[in-house]
């Protein structure tokens, strides 16, 4: 697994790519560590590369927005494969996250819908 | 649409026999199960053809069953066992209740992606093999988080297997096997180890009827919270080597 993050139209996106999984967890939330901002951050996990996501990877998603929103900031994930959106659907996840559909413009319209929540 | 083809799978019950059938072995995977669902489903079903998927729960203890059945999938069935019997037991109760032209059996933790299927199926439907097996001793194939124990131990082991049951198979026991349903039926037939080495008992068999046996390259990852415990396996390995030869040599498998 790996992860690349990068910083467009002021939202972080994270784009890890193949397998989520719990081997993958520490890495994730070491890049988030050290590239978030301490408050009012807006973050976009860029789900289109990935193709198995487990039940530990998508706890740390939930952690990390939880922890964002007690910034005042969001974490929101961007073009999930259909692999993901069945998952998340069939975990009862898919509640859990505002998903944007589109990974052109992902940073903006994660602007946008944080904008709103 | 590919998410449109899950969802009519996921609604629509097959009013024909499918044409292909995926099979997973699972035992208390309460954690692990229903991405492994998910990412079956997503993927298969965007194949396009009519196919149905079976879970063959090997007595579990905890709510995996109920986790399973309350996603309400039309075209998934679980093959329930009394009391836990083992992995080559639960494999062979799925495989033989599945109606499929083609039958897979993968692994619940999705060690090897299910993407992989799609060079099975190349291999059997235009290479003309009865069965396809994924290999992560192949060339092109790709293991990756595994240990140096678990590198060792089944090199040694695939070394010994080939010595003593003439299989010509580099990685028998990788958990992502396609069947022709004739091969299928005839090999679960004649399955007699219930435990982790009943993939070498099948690939005996196969070797011994003269099916053609394509070895295909796929990616493997060694999931994390992997249940296969290698010391106490590759013992049980050893003993089960043994087991098939001797069944051979006493005629257990005299009219295969």
């Amino acid at each position: 697994m790996h992860i690349t993050a990068a910083r467009r139209e002021d939202v972080l996106v994270l784009q890890p790519q193949g397998r989520f999984d719990a081997h993958a967890v520490p890495e994730f939330r070491a890049l988030l560590a050290s590239n978030r901002r301490q408050e009012r951050d807006e973050v976009a996990v860029d789900l289109n590369g990935v193709e198995f996501v487990d039940e530990q990877a998508l706890a740390a998603l939930v952690d990390a927005r939880t922890s964002l929103r007690a910034t005042d900031g969001d974490l929101v994930l961007a073009s999930p494969s259909d692999s993901v959106r069945v998952i998340l659907e069939l975990t009862g996840r898919s509640n859990d996250f505002a998903l944007v559909p589109s990974r052109e413009g992902a940073a903006g319209a994660a602007r946008s819908l944080l904008a709103v929540a | 649409m590919p998410y449109d083809n899950y969802l009519a799978w996921k609604q629509e019950a097959l009013q024909r026999d499918p044409l292909i059938s995926v099979v997973v072995p699972c035992y208390n995977e309460r954690d692990r199960i229903l991405p492994t669902i998910g990412a079956i489903a997503a993927h298969v079903s965007d194949l396009g053809a009519p196919w149905e998927l079976i879970i063959a729960d090997d007595g579990s203890t905890d709510d995996t069953v109920n986790r399973i059945e309350a996603a309400g999938l039309a075209n998934l069935r679980v093959e329930p066992a009394p009391r836990n019997l083992g992995k080559g037991a639960a494999v062979r109760r799925g495989m033989l209740a599945a109606r499929g032209d083609y039958l897979l059996f993968a692994d619940a933790d999705c060690s090897t992606p299910i993407q992989e299927l799609d060079k099975l199926l190349a291999a059997v439907q235009e290479g003309g093999a009865d069965l396809a097996i994924g290999s992560r001793a192949a060339t092109g194939s790709e293991a990756l988080n595994r240990s140096t124990v678990r590198r060792i131990a089944t090199t040694g082991l695939r070394l010994l297997a080939q010595k003593l049951l003439r299989t010509r198979v580099e990685d028998t026991q990788c958990g992502f096997k396609l069947f022709t349903r004739p091969a299928a039926r005839r090999l679960f037939a004649r399955q007699t180890i219930d435990g982790f080495s009943f993939d070498l008992e099948l690939l005996f068999l196969a070797h011994r009827m003269g099916m053609a046996v394509a070895e295909v390259p796929v990616r493997w990852y060694d999931a994390p919270g992997s249940k296969v415990e290698p010391l106490k396996e590759a013992r049980r390995f050893l003993r089960d080597v043994f087991r098939i030869r001797l069944n051979g040599l006493r005629g257990v498998y005299a009219d295969a």
